[in-house]
């Protein structure tokens, strides 16, 4: 009776270790896509973030963009990963791609990096995570509502 | 008495394998980080405006990882992890920016550049982690409408961008124009809310705001310093702005661009 009460017990703890600390975790990995203006030439990369696969990709302003370089990733909830990615944005209020896809890193404990052409300039006036001016609090209220 | 304790033993077994083994993978890509930083946060200190190279190598090439400096200085990190200094005269040809290895056991990748290459890689790296930081500190203490945050956010980008020796007089005009543009934002923010204006009006003072921001920053810096601040020249302001939301969509009509 000990044996398989010991048995039992440890497959269900193996399988409740399983669903909370492994199987959400997974790659979330940040894409940069050069945006070539016609007068002003390429001073600025558009970024989207991806969770677990290649073709779960997340871009800002329904914007349908594959492809490019990647920027950095970790790994990190993929469920928060998603949960963020769909927290009220307005695109050009809130911020432009670079923040969106910051929220999206978050669950990696990464942002973009420098080697995003314009993200200082999207950060001086949005800031990381496009938590400021008429909606300020938003982001924050958001990923507390994904579990952070 | 004596089958309790094996239960009991084995149980905690049990846990203690659950506990080690099942997050390994999350701690293991932190494992880079954490190499890295303390030294990063030397080299801050110490070469002020040179950018950092991170070498990032798979855990079997360890021992012969090389981090390497513009001024040509590199250090060499053991198999336990100390890094010692030594002076080279070149370094390698050709540019790896951060490499992006499909693998969940790589620990650390490779990534090298020369001195005229985009050489602020790992700087951006160091930074980005920075950014990262400050904004979980931040978040513990909120400001109401986040302008706060959002200066110092830009701290660390004048930090990367023009190092940490820039000089503070400067430092203080930029966040005092940004929060000023902050502020006229919030002032227009406040009026379409109230629809003392439409979208096109608030969107139009949006952009001025910015732009007029910008050109301040410009009157302060040198060319070369606002450039390395934005990638941007000075005559590129008027436009940039329109240019930054229309992004998403040039991206799509861009030539070249790989899709999958």
């Amino acid at each position: 009776m000990w044996k398989k009460s010991f048995l039992a017990f440890t497959v269900i703890f193996a399988i409740v270790c399983m669903q909370s600390n492994f199987t959400s975790a997974e790659y979330i990995w940040a894409m940069k896509v050069p945006v070539n203006q016609k007068y002003l030439g390429v001073f600025l990369d558009h970024t989207y973030a991806c969770v677990g696969k290649s073709n779960n990709c997340y871009a800002c302003s329904g914007s349908s963009i594959t492809g490019g370089d990647p920027v950095d990733g970790g790994y990190g909830d993929g469920k928060k990963a998603k949960c963020c990615a769909q927290c009220f944005y307005v695109y050009g209020n809130n911020g432009v791609c670079h923040q969106h896809t910051n929220r999206i890193l978050y669950a990696a404990g990464k942002t973009l990096n420098s080697c995003v052409r314009g993200y200082s300039t999207s950060t001086l006036k949005f800031g990381i995570y496009g938590d400021v001016g008429f909606s300020s609090g938003r982001w924050s209220s958001c990923k507390q509502g994904c579990g952070y | 008495m004596k089958k309790c304790i094996i239960f009991f033993a084995a149980l905690c077994v049990v846990i203690a394998l659950c506990i080690v083994l099942f997050p390994f993978k999350i701690q293991k890509s932190h494992e880079m980080t954490e190499i890295l930083l303390p030294f990063a946060n030397d080299f801050e200190r110490k070469i002020h405006s040179e950018v950092f190279y991170g070498f990032q190598i798979k855990k079997k090439y360890a021992k012969d990882a090389i981090i390497g400096l513009e001024n040509n200085f590199s250090a060499t990190m053991d198999d336990n992890k100390i890094i010692t200094m030594a002076h080279v005269t070149k370094l390698t040809d050709s540019i790896r920016m951060y490499e992006y290895i499909d693998d969940p056991d790589f620990d650390i990748a490779l990534f090298s550049g020369t001195i005229n290459d985009d050489n602020k890689a790992c700087r951006g790296e160091f930074y980005a982690k920075k950014n990262y930081e400050l904004a979980q500190e931040q978040s513990k203490n909120p400001s109401e409408d986040g302008i706060k945050e959002v200066v110092e956010q830009f701290e660390n980008f004048v930090d990367c961008a023009l190092g940490i020796d820039f000089p503070e007089a400067k430092r203080k005009k930029i966040r005092i124009f940004q929060t000023e543009m902050q502020m006229r934002d919030k002032d227009s923010a406040k009026l379409r809310e109230d629809n003392v204006i439409d979208d096109i009006q608030y969107f139009k003072e949006s952009t001025d705001h910015y732009e007029e921001c910008l050109q301040k920053i410009a009157d302060i810096l040198t060319d070369e310093e606002f450039e390395a601040l934005f990638q941007l020249k000075k005559s590129e302001i008027q436009g940039s702005f329109l240019t930054l939301l229309n992004a998403a969509i040039s991206s799509e009509n861009m030539e070249g661009n790989d899709v999958q």
